[in-house]
């Protein structure tokens, strides 16, 4: 079943912060919402998390799913360890034999099974991150939200998280939305790019990225037109 | 040289350079009524231990100390954490704090000493004055609790008692062990004070008033130091107890 926000409009205090945005995606979609500072992203990820209603508007196949996120910082709990922190949002959700088990799975993947006694504190900016996508996709959850999670990390690290996000991903694929206002983000995780207007948030582009992630490269003549175009579209 | 050594060192040093000029005034004024000299004190400290009264009266006062510190906690961390989350209890409760806060503890003594028992007046007048420690503390970790992480928790639908023990409780810990430190302190200062003016039947309070009546100015020293020692000894304890449950970082 697809996913649609069909019409969805809100506004803050007077301030039109989207206005009548509809799209469509198909379920197990890594979705990018690229747009500049000020579009909406932020206010368009809060409505599909369901955290504020908009104003105008419906959200069709959503209903009835849970919901996992990335956020731009860690946000771990200092005073527990790398496994007590994925434990402390599991644990109302799995018995505790599962979570034993998806705990260690999900520290393997992201390749700090050695690090889950550690407390964040004693961890690199890096590895923290990855704990926080650990904790997201060890999150029993049919929905993945990010909300601009590779901004401002230097660019190797952002590669390697973007790697360390893509094994993870691909490893088991879930509906995925991510807003960015980097085009090189969207170039090389979206399957389906929406770029947004300026306040209020419209859609005013869409592309369909069909090359598989793997081979994402800007060696690629394809690439390079692909990222001309966001480009244009982006800032027009 | 380790730095824990040296600090150690400085401190005995410190300490030492105290009992030095203790000496030194006690010979220029040359009156044991007036400053009885170090060695004088530690002889009549030596000799009040051995006696049973000695023990009942460190009994009765901390036995004291600690409750009504232990209702300050308690009733602080519960009106805390109620003012914490919401304004409402917050600005309703600001007009007690207040006046509790600036009346002179002296007032405190006089009235608690018409109204109860000699008994319960030294735990009435510590409770007022820490209760209102504790729950600033509380108050304020609460405040600074990163909403951030509590956004987190809710997100990924973590039960809200759980968000409350194991996200609330632990980022105000530190708050919490530096209103308890300087309650703990203030509370032993506040009970010696209540216990010379209402006098109940063991204290150290009471020995110290019994002291002064018939001008043993070296007992009243050496009461000064066991009520300094128990001071100590409970401020370590405290400290020992936040170690053990700050179990991250340094």
């Amino acid at each position: 079943m697809p996913l649609s926000l069909c019409h969805i409009s809100k506004e803050f205090d007077g301030l039109k912060v989207l206005e009548d945005l509809t799209l469509e995606v198909k379920e197990n979609t890594l979705t990018c919402i690229l747009g500049p500072s000020g579009s909406g992203k932020t206010t368009l990820l809060n409505i599909i998390a369901g955290i504020i209603e908009p104003d105008a508007g419906e959200m069709v196949g959503f209903a009835g799913h849970r919901i996992s996120y990335i956020f731009q910082e860690t946000r771990l709990l200092k005073w527990k360890t790398v496994r007590g922190n994925l434990d402390f949002v599991l644990k109302d959700h799995l018995s505790p034999s599962a979570r034993q088990q998806t705990i260690s799975h999900y520290l393997q993947l992201v390749g700090l099974e050695e690090f889950q006694n550690y407390y964040p504190e004693k961890l690199s900016g890096g590895m923290k991150q990855r704990v926080s996508l650990a904790r997201a996709f060890a999150y029993p959850a049919e929905i993945l939200l990010m909300d601009e999670p590779f901004v401002g990390l230097d660019l190797g690290l952002k590669l390697s998280l973007m790697h360390s996000f893509l094994d993870l991903w691909l490893a088991e694929r879930r509906s995925t939305f991510f807003v960015t206002h980097d085009i090189q983000e969207a170039l090389f995780l979206g399957e389906e790019v929406f770029v947004l207007t300026h306040r209020p948030g419209r859609i005013k582009g869409h592309l369909t990225i069909d090359i598989p992630h793997r081979e994402r490269s800007l060696q690629r003549q394809e690439m390079a037109d692909l990222q001309e175009t966001l480009y244009r579209l982006l800032t027009e | 040289m380790t730095s824990t050594i040296k600090n150690s060192l400085v401190t005995l040093g410190s300490i030492f350079f105290l009992f030095l000029v203790w000496k030194i005034l006690s010979l220029v004024i040359g009156a044991e009524i007036i400053l009885p000299a170090p060695e004088t004190t530690m002889r009549d400290l030596v000799n009040a231990v051995r006696s049973a009264a000695f023990w009942q009266s460190v009994e009765a006062t901390v036995y004291r100390g600690l409750a009504g510190f232990l209702v300050s906690c308690l009733a602080g961390a519960v009106t805390g954490f109620l003012a914490g989350f919401n304004s409402v209890v917050f600005w309703a409760l600001q007009p007690f704090m207040t006046v509790i806060r600036t009346t002179p503890v002296m007032s405190f003594i006089l009235l608690a000493l018409i109204w109860f028992r000699t008994e319960l007046v030294p735990i009435f007048v510590s409770f007022l004055i820490a209760f209102p420690i504790i729950f600033d503390n509380v108050v304020q970790g609460i405040k600074n609790v990163d909403r951030q992480l509590v956004e987190m928790a809710r997100l990924f639908r973590v039960k809200p008692w759980r968000i409350l023990f194991e996200l609330y409780i632990p980022s105000i810990l530190p708050f919490l062990a530096a209103g308890t430190s300087s309650a703990m302190g203030l509370t032993w200062k506040v009970i010696i004070a209540a216990e010379i003016l209402s006098q109940p039947t063991f204290g150290i309070g009471t020995q110290m008033q019994n002291a002064r009546i018939y001008l043993e100015t070296a007992r009243i020293l050496s009461w000064t130091v066991v009520i300094v020692f128990i001071s100590f000894v409970f401020e370590s304890i405290l400290a020992t107890v936040e170690r053990k449950l700050k179990t991250w970082g340094e």
